[in-house]
């Protein structure tokens, strides 16, 4: 062992989150940029419906008394996919705004997730102890399959995100010349369905709630501190994986403490770092932009 | 007490409950949704719970009063953190909500968790699903049994109400042409606040009855329902605030009753079933809305179309 002072189990548990954490605020930074970041909200929680079909299928098919980890994400993937697309049909009625197209889907999705969580909860024989924890998180119960899974969806994930940097770049800021030139059409619903596994692979570790915080808070704190787009992607991810490390290692050291909010509020003062020193550098360039106006 | 006033005394009250939160979150979502910014309602649902956790911590007791003046602080926190970010930072209103709900939302439940730690009936899922089915009254029409979320519910319509018709033409002004109401002596930055602070009074009211994922199904979806159908400002609220006591109403019967009286030995979540109810009810209008649905919205342009080539 390593670190003496440190469990296994805590070593592989911050292993798989600082993957996850890394690959998110690849993730993350790019959707941002786009101007999603709350389709992300939505689709992490229209994921609970999709667990809940999920657990059902499975119970159907006596695997795991329906605690069967791909084809609940499997579910919770197909209805998180269904929500965006779902919203991407209201905001083209044209009738109803994009805030209230997400907000709207959000909550129905939700809903009927609870509604569904509470038949699940009146099932005999139903393997539902740990279903809760899609909701909040629980990192405490990883696996070394369970981080495997992580690492390589994440890496996987965050990868092709890298590599399609360019697309996504250009994507975001001249959507027009994309449409017109761009060889790779697809890149925003590459980047949607990146999106997507990206939640899947968080759910069981910060929870559906708590997943979007790592994909918006990052993001935005590596935009306070760089204009440049690779360094903004890059920032975020270390600040994701930072933010996920530090969390993961409080929850451990305050022991029965939902890991995902102790990331989230790791994630939020890193933040309000970046807010701080984007305060502070921001009035240097623009007293000598002054000053040059003055002297041209 | 035979098994039938059990049940008044269970299903009335809460009815009255559901109805009334969809009564003033229509209103006020109608309002919200009008300037855009129907996704501050999530946020505010979601800042609440450290409000609660602190209330709790620092007073050491349920009492109504307490809890109410904790979520109302995170609330206005919360929309003040909101407006600090956008102030002091490039980032947009969506991204500042985002940043905000989420760790407003983990802060309650690393609060919750530590200081609290499951002793009370206060724990995070409560915060979501809300608990519409524990309010009871003893003996339903007897005004000093009343449970307190009906009280507080009907003091808070009352005012909503009657603030909204009074200040329905400033209200008018200030959302669709805020210039001109600047004008005019009106200030429309205080409009805007009262709005997010009739939002931030209606979010505490029906948090602990529905639950804050709930309470934006409620601040959403009727005032989307009534945008399909009307134009007008009036309209756009009226219809909205009673799409609201439908979907509350129904929704509880959906969830609760329903099952029951068709053989079923359990029921629903009442919450969830109200936000499908009305998710439902709006899928219906965008899909079948006498003028802007999608299927049946086509008649009157044609028939424009048909006036003119005549």
């Amino acid at each position: 062992m390593i670190f003496p002072a440190v469990g296994f189990n805590t070593l592989l548990v911050l292993c798989g989150v600082s993957v996850l954490g890394a690959a998110c605020g690849i993730i993350g930074a790019y959707i941002l940029l786009h101007k999603k970041a709350l389709v992300s909200d939505a689709v992490s929680h229209a994921a609970l419906p999709g667990l809940a079909f999920g657990f059902f299928i499975a119970y159907a098919l006596g695997l795991d008394g329906g605690r069967f980890l791909p084809l609940l994400l499997a579910g919770a993937a197909l209805s998180g996919a269904l929500a965006s697309a779902l919203i991407g049909r209201i905001i083209a009625f044209r009738r109803l705004s994009e805030d209230t197209a997400i907000s709207v889907t959000l909550s129905v999705f939700f809903g009927l997730g609870i509604v569904l969580f509470s038949i699940i909860q009146n099932l005999e024989g139903g393997n539902r102890s740990g279903l809760e924890s899609f909701l909040l998180g629980q990192t405490s119960g990883l696996v070394i399959a369970d981080v495997l899974f992580i690492s390589l969806i994440g890496v996987f994930g965050g990868g092709l995100a890298l590599a399609l940097h360019r697309y996504f770049m250009i994507a975001s800021f001249d959507p027009d010349f994309f449409r017109l030139n761009s060889s790779l059409k697809a890149a925003p619903r590459i980047l949607s369905a990146l999106m997507l596994l990206i939640v899947c692979a968080g759910l069981k570790t910060t929870g559906a709630i708590l997943i979007l915080a790592l994909l918006i808070i990052p993001p935005a704190a590596a935009r306070l501190l760089s204009d440049k787009g690779r360094i903004m992607v890059s920032l975020s991810a270390l600040i994701g994986a930072a933010s996920a490390i530090g969390g993961a290692a409080l929850s451990s050291i305050l022991q029965n403490v939902p890991t995902g909010a102790t990331i989230v509020v790791c994630a939020f003062a890193l933040f309000l770092a970046a807010l701080l020193y984007h305060g502070l550098r921001e009035k240097r360039p623009r007293r000598s932009r002054e000053e040059k106006a003055q002297i041209a | 007490m035979n098994a039938h006033e059990n049940l008044l005394a269970i299903d009335l009250p809460a009815y009255i409950v559901a109805s009334l939160c969809g009564l003033c979150c229509g209103i006020v979502g109608a309002l919200l949704l009008l300037k855009r910014q129907t996704m501050m309602a999530d946020a505010l649902s979601h800042s609440v719970l450290p409000g609660l956790a602190l209330a709790y911590i620092l007073s050491g007791t349920m009492a109504p009063a307490y809890l109410f003046a904790g979520a109302l602080g995170s609330c206005l926190a919360a929309g003040g953190l909101i407006i600090l970010i956008q102030r002091l930072s490039p980032l947009s209103a969506n991204v500042a909500m985002g940043i905000t709900l989420t760790s407003m939302f983990a802060a309650g439940v690393l609060l919750l968790e530590i200081f609290v730690g499951g002793r009370v009936h206060l724990d995070a899922e409560h915060a979501l699903y809300g608990a519409l089915e524990l309010v009871y009254w003893p003996d339903p029409g007897n005004p000093d049994t009343m449970p307190q979320p009906i009280k507080t519910l009907l003091w808070l319509s009352a005012f909503l109400i009657s603030t909204v018709f009074l200040l329905q033409q400033r209200l008018k002004l200030c959302l669709f042409d805020p210039r001109h109401a600047a004008l005019n002596g009106i200030s429309a930055h205080l409009i805007h606040a009262l709005i997010l602070f009739l939002a931030v009074l209606v979010c505490v009211a029906s948090f602990d009855a529905v639950g804050s994922i709930l309470v934006l199904a409620l601040f959403a979806c009727p005032p989307a329902c009534a945008r399909m159908i009307t134009d007008r400002f009036s309209t756009q609220i009226l219809l909205s605030g009673l799409i609201g006591i439908f979907c509350g109403a129904g929704g509880y019967f959906a969830g609760a009753v329903l099952p029951a009286l068709l053989g079923f030995a359990t029921s629903l979540n009442a919450a969830g079933s109200i936000a499908v109810l009305s998710g439902i009810c709006l899928v219906v209008l965008i899909l079948w809305a006498p003028e802007y649905g999608h299927m049946g919205g086509r008649k009157p342009k044609q028939k424009n179309t048909q006036k003119i080539r005549q």
